[in-house]
Parts: structure tokens; C-alpha cells; sequence
């Protein structure tokens, strides 16, 4: 079963991958995916193509830290992927074209008025996905 | 793994495929199954209300009858496969509220129902109970496609 767990950094992502982590099934194969924002021309136009990559590799590793660990603790092996773009298109096009049975996700991100709606990527994966999401609050 | 899903049903084969998926969940960990199908409460109005009671009578009892054709069927899935599998209706004006209080009323540790991709409608609106559910809901949601 390929699982693709999408995670911002965010409390809520890590509640994801702890969940995650406790009801691993059996035959589970987990990518952890974390989708960095592109810098805004504006700043990426004064730096080189490696520091606009070691920048984003930063990014993305902090930010797969919190869930990394937590399942690297519990002994459970997964593959990682960083990629950079929008979050929701990212994670629905990886989702189709690796063929994932599900996605799992926290009900919120880093986004404001966290308590009332669900976060604006989980809706957008929500709206396009073609294959399960399970959403943990 | 999860001791009891909760898997609400509206009488779409989409819902039943939800079933089936919280079967195969089901069997995996020995849990069982809680079905729900949540009636919209009759609306009620002051005017005419000795014929509005007639109608709320009629109302409820075909809609009840209604619930317990669809629950029997996905009912006969569950114990077809070897899972443990109760199910009930119930009236409510929030439905969304309804499945969360029962998910929380029967212990339940997950909620799976079916959220079908609705082509054509704006970006970000898939089943609109489905929505209201996660939003509600401390427990997790699987919106089954």
C-alpha cells in the first residue's frame, strides 16, 4: 500500500505522522513529502542556481525534521521527497503519477484562522484528488 | 489497529464503496462497524401545522424506511465479509453535527465516508458533509474516493 504523507512543519502535519506512525499498516510504503514555495523572482534573481537550491534543500529538510524523527523512532522505514512548486498541485501530481493509495494529512497548516476551516491545501487536495485522504485533526 | 469505524451512508454507490473500504479497514485490525444514515429534520413551521404534522408523520416514516433499506444492504456487506456491523438512522437539522456526536457516542476511532470528486464544480468543493465532518471531527476522516 503506497502512502504519501505530505507534511508542512506544521503541529498538525506532525499529528499526521504520528498517527501515521501508530496505525502502520502491514505493508505500507510511505513517502514523506514535503513541497517548499518557490522564492519570488525578486529574491532569486540575485542568487546563483546552487543557492537557490541549497536554500530550498534547508527548507525541506528542516521541515521533514518533526516527522522524520517521529517515525524514524517508532522503526518504521520510508522514502523522502522535496520538491518545490505550489503544495496542493505538487502533491496531487505526485500522488497520481506514483500511483499512491492514499494520502494523509493534517487538517490545518502554517495558515492563519487555524481553528475554524480546514487548511487551504488539505481542501485543494481534497478537491482534486483521485485516490483517499485521510485527514487527521 | 482501530476498534470501531463509523461510516455514514446516504444510499449512493459511492457510500457503499465507503463500506467496502471500511470492511477491508475493518479486517485488517478486528474492528467493527457502525453505520449511520442522518434524516434532515423536518422543517418546522407554525402555519398549517395540523397538516404540517400529518406530512412530518409521513415524512419520517418513509424516510425511516428509507434509512433502514440502505443500512440492511450495507449491513449485508459488512457481515458477508465476517465484520461485526450494527447500524441506525437518525433526524437532525446539522448532519455533519449528528455524525460527529455519534462517532464520539459509540467510541469510534475513525469516520470513513465517501467524498466523490464532483467534476465541473468549483475548485475546492467536493462533498459538502464531508467537509463539514472534518472540520467537526477530532477524530480522522478518510474521504474515500
Amino acid at each position: 500500500m503506497k502512502i504519501l504523507l505530505p507534511v508542512d512543519g506544521s503541529i498538525y502535519s506532525t499529528r499526521a505522522a504520528r498517527y501515521l506512525a501508530r496505525h502502520w499498516p502491514a505493508d505500507a510504503a510511505v513517502t514523506l513529502l514535503n513541497v517548499d514555495a518557490p522564492l519570488r523572482e525578486s529574491i532569486a534573481g540575485y542568487l546563483d542556481a546552487d543557492s537557490v537550491a541549497r536554500f530550498h534543500l534547508d527548507n525541506g529538510s528542516a521541515t521533514l525534521r518533526p516527522a522524520r524523527r517521529l517515525l524514524a523512532k517508532a522503526g518504521h522505514l520510508f522514502d523522502e521527497r522535496m520538491l518545490i512548486g505550489d503544495p496542493a498541485t505538487e502533491i496531487l501530481r505526485l500522488a497520481k503519477r506514483g500511483r499512491y493509495d492514499l494520502v494523509v494529512m493534517g487538517s490545518h497548516g502554517r495558515g492563519v484562522l487555524k481553528s475554524l476551516f480546514l487548511g487551504s491545501v488539505v481542501v485543494k487536495v481534497l478537491a482534486g484528488s483521485s485516490v483517499p485522504v485521510l485527514v487527521v485533526r | 489497529m482501530f476498534s470501531r469505524l463509523l461510516v455514514p451512508i446516504d444510499g449512493t454507490p459511492e457510500a457503499l464503496e465507503a463500506v467496502d473500504a471500511a470492511i477491508a479497514i475493518a479486517r485488517i485490525g478486528k474492528a467493527d462497524i457502525h453505520l449511520l444514515h442522518v434524516i434532515p429534520s423536518f422543517p418546522a413551521v407554525a402555519y398549517l401545522a395540523e397538516r404540517t404534522h400529518a406530512t412530518r408523520e409521513l415524512y419520517e416514516r418513509e424516510a425511516g424506511a428509507r434509512a433502514l433499506a440502505w443500512l440492511g444492504e450495507a449491513r449485508e456487506h459488512a457481515l458477508g465479509a465476517g465484520v461485526a456491523c450494527e447500524g441506525d438512522y437518525t433526524f437532525a437539522a446539522r448532519i455533519h453535527e449528528a455524525i460527529v456526536d455519534v462517532a464520539r457516542d459509540y467510541g469510534c476511532d475513525l469516520i470513513v465516508m465517501a467524498a466523490p470528486l464532483q467534476p465541473g464544480m468549483v475548485s475546492g468543493l467536493f462533498t459538502r458533509e464531508a467537509q463539514a465532518v472534518m472540520q467537526a471531527s477530532a477524530i480522522p476522516v478518510l474521504a474515500w474516493r
